[in-house]
């Protein structure tokens, strides 16, 4: 046997290599639980806490919206979604008879969605209502699962779907209300602090913190779905009827700029399946804001208003002698039937609807004064509505780059201008409510939890005289009562209206054949409690006081029942 | 050996060695057994207690999170079942409803009678006061309509009577 000396070094070398990888493995460890326990703490702890605990979102109820008289028009509805995952279907053909009897849907079709959700768990249900819901929870399938999940409802169908717009699949406003109002509809999400179990349940003593979420407001709309409803119904048949491409109509209560219906043509259903359409996205808009037209000869009310108002002309005492064309910079303008009126008064170039005789009326105005009236009216600004994507409209002034004295005579009889529907009938509201303007309202009141805030209606100016607007309102009764809307009077009833056409511009100018047929007018007269204006696009009798005028002759009807206005004078008399 | 000699009247004297004594007296490990045994006791039934407790809270907290879940459900049915209330009140319903299985139409023409208007009446308002003398007593209309509506509460025999004159009135010349 060998002994061990103190001069074999070897063994001690070894001791030693021993020692110093032990200690080195020591420095090691130390280091590590120095670097986890001590200078790399926090993100450890949080690691932890994030693998035993977990944020829970608590989402806020979306609020409603309400028509004026507090009918719900758009609610979110709490449902069950049932969602599957293949291969933990035991029994595809037992789940798929259990959810057929319960859910009233063709067997082999939810056999055929469950066989499909083959890589992850997918919604094959969107929305199973409540009974439904209880029977397939007593049922117990494996890899069949309910999750709860907020749907739009919509119990009025697709009422104002264009002015209601949409929301997306993670519930935010896409358009329309929905999209303008989405902070105050879409309230505070809570969240919850809770501890969870090895495979991700909540554990029941693990909350510790909870913020409950506040739910969103309620908005009251302007909008009356009776109004609304006729309007839509009258607006689809003039459309079918004319073989026009579309159409407005806008009611509203001049007293107070309250719009009472918009109705669209044509529009998407809210309530339909079929969803996004991205091939058609102007359908989603809501047009009578964004989209601008040439309104036509519902204009000359405005350059008649400035220049009776400035004291340039009276309806029956000032006279245009009409040849049924007038040079303007050499510029030739005719007349709509290019017929000349001879003689005529004011009020006759209102009733006939003379180009001519308005061009003439802006001359005497001169550019500053009318364009300081179409300031006035709000043209060429927004008129703060409050729903995204307004469009200002546009039209030349003198200074601008290609003004010319042509501009001024097209523009007073409203060519050469764009305006947005809405712009114009709250501009001719002014005229019905002793010539001021009042700023448009969708809005009645918003109903959040820290209490009710009420829309006040709101002057912005007043644009002419009371007097003035008195004056324009008894040429618009006179337009009525021509001999050509004889057919169409309300018996015991007085309207006062405007009609318009307007020639659509096409790349040759405006020679397409195709017009923007539009009427305005008041109801009843007087005292008018609605305006109301409609527009057909494209209709195949061109003009507005053959295509638009007996749309609103009907609607005017249907709310003189609605509102239950007596008749203002002998029924008989008017026959 | 050591003697310890006691003395009872009753039992006479009697001599006790100390391994007697020691049998009679626990010893301090005997002792020291019992109080850990005591200890053990506590502990035991400290801990008891604390699973007794937290078996409840567990049991609560899972019986409040099916309550919870139960409450969610009977909210989503509330409001299912309000959206359908909303829906059987709204327009298209009430409409399809009248025309389908009511045979109702809508009414094109109303027919407004003009009927004469109460004398006026001293009203006495909230404060005591009287009706103004220049408050303007506004016509009283009674509106009916030609398909079915139900009439308005007034005095039938006065409207029928507005109705005979209105006709009258039509038929002149």
């Amino acid at each position: 046997m060998a002994a061990i000396t103190r001069a074999d070094p070897l063994p001690r070398l070894r001791l030693a290599l021993v020692g110093l990888a032990v200690v080195s493995l020591a420095v090691l460890i130390v280091q590590r639980l120095y670097w986890y326990q001590i200078a790399d703490h926090d993100t450890f702890v949080a690691m932890a806490s994030d693998e035993h605990q977990q944020k829970k979102s608590l989402p806020a109820r979306r609020g409603a919206l309400l028509d004026s008289s507090g009918h719900p028009i758009a609610v979110n509805v709490m449902y069950d979604a049932l969602y599957a995952y293949r291969p933990e279907v035991g029994n595809v053909d037992r789940a798929a008879t259990v959810l057929s009897d319960a859910l009233g849907l063709p067997k082999d079709e939810l056999a055929a969605r469950i066989g499909a959700a083959n890589t992850h768990w997918t919604a094959i249900v969107p929305t199973v209502p409540a009974n439904a819901a209880t029977q397939i929870e007593h049922a117990e399938l494996t890899g069949i699962e309910l999750r709860r999940v907020p749907a739009r409802e919509y119990p009025e169908g697709s009422t104002a779907a264009q002015l209601l717009g949409f929301i997306g699949a993670d519930g935010k406003g896409l358009s329309g209300i929905e999209l303008t109002f989405d902070q105050e509809l879409s309230g505070t999400p809570g969240f919850m602090i809770t501890e969870r179990d090895t495979i991700g349940s909540e554990i029941a003593l693990g909350r510790k913190a909870m913020v409950p979420p506040v739910a969103g407001s309620d908005i009251q709309l302007t909008i009356d779905r009776y109004v609304q409803r006729m309007a839509e119904q009258r607006l689809a048949e003039a459309v079918k009827s004319n073989k026009a491409t579309g159409g407005v109509i806008i009611v509203m209560e001049p007293s107070t700029g309250a719009v009472l219906a918009m109705a669209a043509d044509p529009t998407y259903s809210l309530t339909s399946e079929e969803g996004y359409d991205p091939q058609r996205p102007e359908l989603y808009k809501p047009l009578t804001v964004t989209d601008t037209y040439e309104p036509g000869s519902v204009m000359k009310l405005m350059t008649m208003a400035g220049a009776i108002e400035e004291g340039l002309i009276t309806p029956d005492g000032t006279y245009y002698q009409d040849t049924g064309v007038a040079y303007v910079d050499g510029v030739p303008i005719k007349n709509w039937d290019g017929g000349a009126y001879g003689r005529v008064s004011m009020r006759e170039v209102i009733v006939h609807s003379l180009n001519t005789g308005t061009q003439w009326v802006a001359g005497q105005l001169g550019p500053e004064r009318f364009y300081k009236y179409m300031d006035a009216f709000g043209f060429g600004q927004l008129s703060g509505v409050r729903l995204n994507g307004e469009a200002p409209g546009a039209f030349r002034k003198p200074g601008e780059t290609g003004w010319t004295r042509t501009d001024l005579a097209t523009n007073s009889y409203g060519q050469s201008i764009s305006v947005t529907p809405l712009q114009m009938i709250t501009a001719i509201a002014a005229i019905g409510n002793h010539g001021v303007l009042m700023r448009p309202q969708l809005v009645r009141e918003i109903r959040g939890p820290e209490g009710v805030e009420r829309m006040t209606p709101e002057p912005i100016r007043q644009v002419i005289s009371s007097k003035t607007a008195d004056t324009v309102l008894d040429m618009m009764v006179s337009h009525w009562r021509q001999s050509a809307f004889t057919s169409i009077q309300i018996a015991g009833y007085t309207l006062a209206t405007k009609s318009g056409t307007a020639d659509i511009p096409g790349p040759g100018g405006y020679s397409s054949g195709k017009t923007y047929a539009s009427m305005v007018g008041f109801g009843p007269i007087p005292n008018p409690r609605f305006v109301i204006m409609v527009r057909l696009d494209r209709p195949e009798a061109v003009y507005g006081g053959t295509v638009a005028a007996p749309v609103l002759r009907e609607l005017a009807n249907d709310l003189f029942s609605y509102y239950r206005i007596p008749p203002t004078e002998n029924p008989s008399s008017r026959r | 050996m050591a003697r310890l000699a006691i003395h009872h009247p009753a039992i006479g004297t009697r001599v006790a060695t100390r391994e007697t004594a020691a049998a009679i007296m626990p010893s301090a490990r005997q002792v020291g057994i019992g109080w850990i045994a005591i200890a053990l006791l506590l502990f035991t039934f400290a801990v008891s207690l604390y699973l007794i407790q937290v078996s409840t809270v567990a049991t609560s907290g899972y019986e409040l999170q099916r309550l919870e879940s139960e409450r969610d459900g009977w909210r989503a049915r509330n409001e299912q079942l309000e959206f359908e209330l909303a829906k059987r009140q709204s327009l298209p319903w009430v409409e399809s409803q009248a025309v389908q299985h009511l045979g109702m139409s809508r009414s094109e023409t109303p027919l407004y009678l003009a009927v004469v208007a109460p004398p006026a009446r001293v009203q006495s308002s909230a404060r005591g006061g009287a009706r103004p003398p220049d408050d303007p007593v506004v016509p009283q209309v009674v509106e009916t309509r030609r398909s079915g509506d139900r009439p308005e509460p007034g005095n039938p025999w006065s409207a029928l009577g507005t109705l005979r004159n209105w006709l009258v009135a039509l038929q002149e010349p």
